[in-house]
């Protein structure tokens, strides 16, 4: 009984001290629940955790999901730069001129709180239903926060460290490279993690709404046939790159160690669950599972 | 002619309370630090000490009056100032040898030649950090980060050094080991060094003059000549019979200032 305890301890100790003791046990809870709750609910409301794995084995092998990875990483990267170079600069201004700040704030702040799927309309009127489209809409997605973090980044700049710079003689380039700049980047950083969250949104919805093609359209068909085996494959597909984008930041690892690292589930992968039931039958504003259940 | 002259200095900053104007913090101040002296200003907190110190390294325009350096009007950051600062202002992203370098970098505004690299390591050798080349400020002591301060202030080869209460954080046992170096590389160096302080024995363990600055507005009240023996730390200075007068004498006239509201 005690050297069993000892080993227990042991063991609970060798676990405690690898860094992947923490996300490794969420992972397997989590599998478990989910495991024990498919058991218990028919397929057809959520399908066991056995079922999407072979789902997704069969999807990769066919190609499609490769490829549909593929059509939305490619216009999703190109937003994204575009909204790294321009939210960047333009924070940088913004930051350092007060008078512009002022004038351009306002409106930045109201952009950022517009839902970006209230213009739509507009992108498709200007740029059409075609690869642009998108790749406007995920800028639009990404611009915003990396503004505002920017901003915020060199408004905290330590005016003692501008001033040491000032007095060794430094000029303007020189005070922006090497204090403003440096003492920005974990602030750039943090608006770039939103950014890339809002940005994987951005690029589902656009290929939802506006062109029906890569992991957008596969959500889209797979849903509207009920293949929900299927249906959760794109999202944890969108989980993963999730997973990937807190690799890239050791540095944000830093402030969440002690915290789950789960492979957090988007929430645009549940909520376009819930949506797909909702709009299966237009008659009904709620959804309806006995509906689902006698099927 | 002196090497720093403040001539009826005077500089106000507008108060936060629109309604009371402007608050002057130095008035009509007139002081000269003559080459290769070590003159202290010694004053009560609030009185003006760090205004000045950073109008004569340029960063902010006088009011009134003008501050000569060789007899030319300080306008802007000189290549013949450095500043060392109370809160030494070190790049947190920089290591030591980066920290030192920028003192050359900012003066040359382009990359280091190879000599003048090594002017750097010299440098960081002088103040005694050897070794500590690639440390970051956040992983040494508080005293080792002045010790890189004071290196980058003088990897520049100044002639006049300005310091705004360079030892003010410090620990006791650290600040003392800091002057005697202070004092010791002024020796070598022959620079000019106008020294801020608010501490009594520091001003006068260290300097051949300490102005006394009034409470506000500051004016120099009164200057008293220090002739105490050099080098100092070869002895004990601070127990010299004239030190005890002068700390005496400089404390009267402090007390006086602070009982002054």
């Amino acid at each position: 009984m005690t050297t069993l305890r000892r080993h227990w301890s042991a063991c609970l100790r060798v676990l405690k001290e690898s860094p992947y003791w923490a996300p490794l046990t969420s992972a397997v809870v989590l599998l478990m629940a989910w495991q024990l709750v498919s058991m218990s609910v028919p397929q057809v409301i959520l399908p066991a955790p056995a079922r999407v794995a072979t789902s997704f084995m069969a999807l990769t092998q066919s190609g499609e999901l490769p490829l549909a990875v593929l059509v939305t990483i490619w216009p999703f990267l190109e937003g994204l730069a575009l909204a790294f170079v321009v939210g960047v600069s333009a924070g940088l201004l913004l930051g350092l001129c007060p008078t512009l700040a002022r004038l351009v704030d306002p409106y930045i702040f109201i952009f950022w709180s517009t839902p970006n799927v209230a213009l739509l309309p507009l992108i498709i009127v200007w740029f059409g239903i075609g690869h642009v489209a998108q790749v406007v809409f995920v800028f639009l997605s990404a611009l915003f926060p990396l503004i505002i973090n920017t901003e915020a980044g060199v408004r905290q700049v330590e005016s003692s460290l501008v001033e040491v710079v000032r007095s060794l003689g430094g000029n303007n380039g020189e005070t922006l490279r090497i204090v403003v700049i440096p003492s920005t980047v974990p602030y750039i950083f943090s608006g770039l993690r939103i950014a890339i969250g809002r940005s994987i949104v951005g690029i589902i919805i656009a290929q939802l709404l506006i062109v029906a093609t890569g992991i957008g359209y596969m959500l889209q068909f797979y849903g509207e046939t009920l293949q929900l085996p299927l249906i959760l494959i794109p999202n944890l597909n969108f989980g993963n790159a999730l997973y990937l984008e807190k690799k890239v930041f050791p540095s944000q690892l830093r402030f969440n160690r002690g915290s789950c690292r789960i492979v957090p589930f988007p929430k645009v992968g549940l909520i376009n669950l819930v949506h797909r039931f909702e709009i299966r039958d237009p008659g009904q504003d709620h959804v309806n599972f006995h509906y689902l259940v006698q099927r | 002619m002196p090497k720093l002259e403040f001539r009826e200095v005077g500089k106000s900053f507008v108060s936060p309370d629109d309604n009371k104007g402007t608050l002057t913090v130095v008035d009509r101040l007139s002081l000269a630090v003559e080459e290769h002296e070590f003159l202290s200003v010694l004053g009560p907190s609030g009185c003006g000490k760090t205004t000045l110190v950073r109008m004569a390294a340029g960063l902010i325009p006088v009011d009134v009056g003008e501050i000569l350096l060789d007899g030319v009007a300080v306008t802007n950051s000189s290549p013949k100032v450095s500043m060392v600062f109370q809160n030494i202002g070190l790049m947190p992203w920089k290591t030591v040898w980066g920290n030192v370098a920028l003192g050359l970098e900012l003066l040359s505004h382009r990359s280091l030649t190879s000599g003048e690299r090594e002017e750097v390591t010299a440098s960081i050798e002088m103040v005694g950090l050897r070794g500590f080349e690639n440390y970051y400020p956040y992983q040494i002591s508080g005293g080792m980060q002045q010790r890189v301060g004071l290196a980058r202030a003088l990897v520049r080869k100044p002639t006049v050094l300005l310091m705004d209460e360079p030892f003010g954080a410090l620990d006791a046992q650290t600040r003392a080991i800091l002057q005697d170096e202070l004092l010791h590389l002024w020796r070598e160096r022959k620079c000019t060094i106008f020294f801020i302080t608010h501490d009594l024995d520091e001003a006068i363990y260290l300097s051949d003059r300490v102005a006394i600055v009034s409470r506000r507005p500051g004016r120099i009240k009164q200057v008293l000549k220090v002739g105490l023996p050099r080098p100092r730390y070869a002895y004990d200075a601070r127990a010299d019979p004239e030190f005890v007068r002068l700390r005496h004498l400089a404390w009267e006239s402090i007390k006086e200032e602070l009982s002054r509201l």
